[in-house]
């Protein structure tokens, strides 16, 4: 009888859309991304300014994903959006030597809020159809993932273009959620 | 105190970006001709807008675009920038380009594209 309850419960919430917010440095894809999963195309997207969001419904779970602008001077706006947040997504160029470590550090940094503790991270480590993209093992070392010992994390490689990569991620996203 | 002397360097950049996309050869968009760029883009030095910065992004390789307002330069993409500019760019990417060839209309994203291609991709002119 309480697993019958739970389960019914368990229904009744996983209807309520899971909050996903995606960020990364500018000209990650994060918007690309966004539009992939949303239209199921590839848009020409222009550099953000603030943020576009969309409900996306994948395996019945509906998720309301924020994409939020990369650029330097506005990358302080992220933590107004990280209130109730249950998953983060944060998108790096694979190709993207250069600024590899500009972006650990705002991971980094990002993951260290209280409001983002208990919080899921998915890494799309996109644009893998460049020649000269990381792998997903050199990703995970640069990116220092092994470091956060008390959040779940994952690592998918992607290329949002072609969409390859991008459901592989939200099923690992799907099955974390399930769990809490 | 360090905040402050970053202020100052950085209202400075500010203000060399700002008079040097006032220069009369970068008060439009070089790829596609528009009033006011807003985007620099820092792969070959010319000032470019939101639009084409987009478009440049999505080219093989990506040109890396920046927004003159919303994100920092380094002294030497100042540079850069100052060396270049969008009259010396022509020189370079559109020297062959003959005046009988039109620009494309900048409401279509597709063509601007296509165009984009053959000049940065395939280096046509």
């Amino acid at each position: 009888m309480g697993l019958m309850f739970s389960r019914i419960f368990k229904n009744i919430f996983s209807k309520k859309p899971i909050r996903i917010l995606m960020v990364g440095l500018d000209a990650a894809g994060k918007t690309t991304i966004l539009y992939k999963l949303k239209l199921g195309e590839v848009v020409n997207t222009i550099p953000t300014i603030g943020f576009n969001v969309e409900n996306v419904e994948y395996r019945n779970i509906s998720f309301t994903v924020w994409d939020v602008g990369g650029q330097d001077k506005i990358r302080p706006l992220w933590r107004h959006y990280y209130h109730n947040t249950q998953a983060v997504i944060f998108v790096v160029d694979s190709n993207d030597r250069d600024r590899i470590e500009e972006a650990v550090e705002e991971l980094h940094n990002m993951m260290s809020e209280d409001e983002l503790h208990s919080a899921v991270i998915l890494v799309f480590a996109n644009k893998q159809d460049l020649p000269n993209a990381l792998s997903r093992e050199e990703m995970t070392e640069r990116l220092a993932l092994h470091n956060f010992d008390n959040q779940t994390w994952y690592i998918q490689p992607a290329c949002a273009t072609r969409g390859e990569g991008l459901e592989a991620g939200l099923d690992w996203l799907s099955e974390e959620l399930e769990k809490l | 105190m360090a905040g402050v002397a970053r202020k100052r360097q950085e209202e400075k950049e500010q203000r060399v970006l700002r008079d040097l996309v006032a220069l009369p050869g970068n008060r439009r968009c070089f790829d596609c001709d528009q009033r006011g760029p807003t985007y620099a883009n820092i792969t070959v030095g010319a000032f470019v807008c939101t639009a084409c910065g987009g478009l440049l992004r999505g080219l093989n390789p990506p040109h890396r675009v920046k927004s003159i307002s919303m994100t920092t330069f380094s002294q030497q993409e100042i540079e850069f920038l100052h060396n270049h500019g969008n009259e010396i760019c022509r020189s370079i990417w559109l020297g062959l380009y003959k005046d009988g060839i039109p620009t494309p209309d900048h409401r279509d994203a597709m063509k601007v594209k296509e165009f984009l291609q053959a000049k940065y991709e395939n280096k046509r002119w």
